[in-house]
């Protein structure tokens, strides 16, 4: 038998939800330990050190100088790099912090919040960075698996492959692969959020009116929410075409399905995503995969959406 | 040809490839799903892939090139050219200026990974981006003869170049003063005339007059540099 | 002696931390610090979003 492979985790800006993903793989974790080594896991173990690996596993995402200097050591001290999650692939949540300046978010958690008492940002702790970003900003990284947090069977088929050398099996396919509902067409008029009278739970949202972000994000999940009577709000960061296609972008993508499918204007579907662009683009919004669309426009609409405060 | 296939545990039933494949290479089942019905009618457009919800819809022996979008100063020099209500009255000559070097690089880059990924064959790729380019104009459809093709050619080209031709029976002169591609090769240090990027034109030409008249043309550049004269004749008639 | 105790990492908790245990001559404790070295901005940037965003992105400040 070969030596055991060695894994290394590291966490950033993060919510460590992504361990917990792993966790998720329940009995299957025993067939992972059977070909890995675990030597450094912050969640687990007390090894602080970043010691030498064959695999490194990164979730969370560049938010502080802390941050920077875990992925460079991370980088050194592994032979490939798993950006693992939403967070490192694309931002994650707090991407969104892209709508507002360092000092506004500072401002608000700790100088102008009415729930605590400080009137001072805390010192002696790593600097925050000016914007959120993805891992690759900082270092190389070798796999990507996005997700929030990527599923169990995407885990497993990811990790294995990546340890055996073999090709993933997984497949560039969105949410709407996975889930239950029936596309119909309908004769909705207008628009609904999703606590707006009650739906059909055999039925597509967007053949009801509702924004579901289904169509337009990568398959990482199984589709749970909308088995849950949730609509998609894209953890899973945007799909390949929109990933691929610069005039393709999340809006003009679930307008064009949503007119299809029901009366409701392609216009009307792009101007409430617009509106609530910081909603709808939470997940993703510190990639470049959107930014650097040259028609996005996301510091606009977000600010005019909350009318400039 | 294109191979079409649908991956049925992700079909949805929303029936946007049946309403928008604009060869109707899809029909709706009974099941109220989709299925390939004309597969050999398949142009290879891939607007089913994008539109499918489930990205369920795969498409074979169809390449794909993939844009740069992701390069940041690319990017960035995208959105300065593009930015709302501006128009181009804001840009400076320095930008035009940047934009130009920009391209320029961007064509060196390319006609050097040309060569070196395709060697002696490069000639050949040419030709062939000559005879693709030419099925993308209308006047390859109207069987309009060589003059009123050249002169369109003349009108469309007028951004990047300018030049006059004459025409003696198959046989067409090409005078360019200079090429739009003079600049680009002079500043990289190449000499002008035997340069890939040149050769590769010279054999685009070749290329789209073949696709036009429909029978082999071959290119000949007998004076090379700030002016440049291009003899396009049928390759039967030497 | 006055010595102070860091243990930085804090392992095996959620997220990022760091303690400082100052203790006094008599190795008494004088004051234990509990520094959270993560700041991610949510007070701030979920104002403006929908409401019915809040119950799965405020699920994303802990995942543990």
């Amino acid at each position: 038998m070969t030596a055991k492979k060695k894994v290394s985790i590291e966490w950033l800006s993060g919510c460590s939800g992504c361990e917990l993903g792993i966790v998720d793989l329940h009995e299957k974790l025993l067939a992972v330990l059977d070909e890995v080594e675990l030597v450094r896991v912050p969640i687990l173990m007390d090894t602080k050190d970043y010691v030498k690996a064959d695999v490194g596993i990164i979730t969370g995402s560049i938010r502080t100088e802390h941050d920077i200097h875990a992925a460079q050591a991370m980088r050194k001290a592994c032979d490939a790099i798993v950006a693992f999650g939403t967070c490192p692939v694309y931002g994650g949540p707090h991407s969104s912090a892209y709508a507002h300046t360092k000092e506004e978010l500072l401002d608000g958690a700790f100088r102008r919040n009415p729930s605590t008492k400080t009137s001072e940002a805390p010192q002696d702790v790593p600097r925050l960075l000016d914007g959120n970003r993805p891992l690759d900003s900082e270092i190389a990284v070798d796999v990507y698996i996005p997700g929030c947090p990527p599923g169990a069977a995407y885990i497993f088929d990811g990790l294995l492959s990546l340890l055996r050398g073999t090709d993933p099996r997984i497949g560039p396919r969105n949410v709407c692969f996975n889930c239950d509902r029936k596309m119909v067409k309908s004769q909705q008029p207008a628009l609904r959020r999703s606590f707006d009278g009650s739906f059909d739970p055999e039925i597509c949202f967007l053949s009801q009116g509702c924004i579901c972000l289904g169509s337009v994000t990568l398959d990482r999940c199984l589709a749970p929410c909308m088995k849950a009577g949730v609509p998609c709000f894209a953890c899973g960061g945007p799909s390949e075409a929109i990933c691929l296609e610069p005039q393709k972008d999340v809006r003009s993508e679930v307008a064009l399905r949503m007119a299809q499918l029901t009366k409701i204007p392609a216009e009307a579907v792009v101007r409430e995503i617009e509106q609530q662009a910081k909603t709808h683009f939470a997940y993703a919004m510190a990639s470049p995969v959107f930014r650097q669309k040259p028609t996005f426009l996301l510091k606009k609409w977000t600010r005019t959406a909350e009318g400039g405060r | 040809m294109p191979a079409v296939r649908i991956i049925d545990r992700g079909c949805r039933g929303c029936e946007l490839c049946v309403d928008f494949c604009p060869v109707k290479v899809f029909e709706r089942t009974s099941d109220e799903r989709a299925a390939v019905k004309r597969q050999e009618d398949c142009i290879g457009c891939l607007s089913c892939v994008y539109l499918c919800p489930s990205r369920c819809i795969e498409v074979e022996g169809v390449p794909v090139l993939r844009p740069f979008h992701r390069i940041e100063e690319h990017a960035a020099l995208i959105e300065r050219f593009l930015q709302e209500k501006s128009g181009t009255s804001t840009l400076t000559p320095a930008d035009w200026e940047e934009a130009r070097k920009d391209l320029a690089a961007r064509l060196l880059a390319l006609s050097a990974t040309v060569v070196e990924t395709i060697g002696r064959g490069s000639k050949a790729m040419g030709r062939r981006a000559g005879a693709l380019a030419a099925t993308h104009l209308p006047e390859m459809y109207e069987e309009a003869g060589l003059d009123r093709v050249l002169a369109s050619m003349k009108h469309r080209f007028r951004g990047a170049f300018e030049f006059d031709y004459s025409l003696s029976g198959e046989r067409a002169d090409l005078h360019f003063h200079p090429c739009g591609l003079c600049q680009v090769v002079e500043e990289a240090g190449e000499k002008v005339g035997e340069a890939v990027l040149c050769q590769l034109f010279h054999e685009y030409w070749a290329g789209l007059l073949t696709a036009f008249v429909g029978s082999q043309y071959r290119c000949e550049v007998p004076v090379a540099g700030r002016e440049c004269r291009m003899e396009l004749k049928p390759a039967s008639a030497s | 002696m006055k010595r102070t105790i860091t243990i930085d990492p804090v392992t095996r908790i959620e997220g990022h931390a760091r303690v400082e245990v100052d203790l006094d001559d008599g190795s008494r404790v004088t004051r234990t610090l509990f520094k959270v070295m993560d700041f991610r901005g949510f007070e701030v940037f979920l104002k403006g979003m929908q409401v019915e965003s809040m119950p799965t992105i405020t699920s994303r400040i802990c995942g543990t």
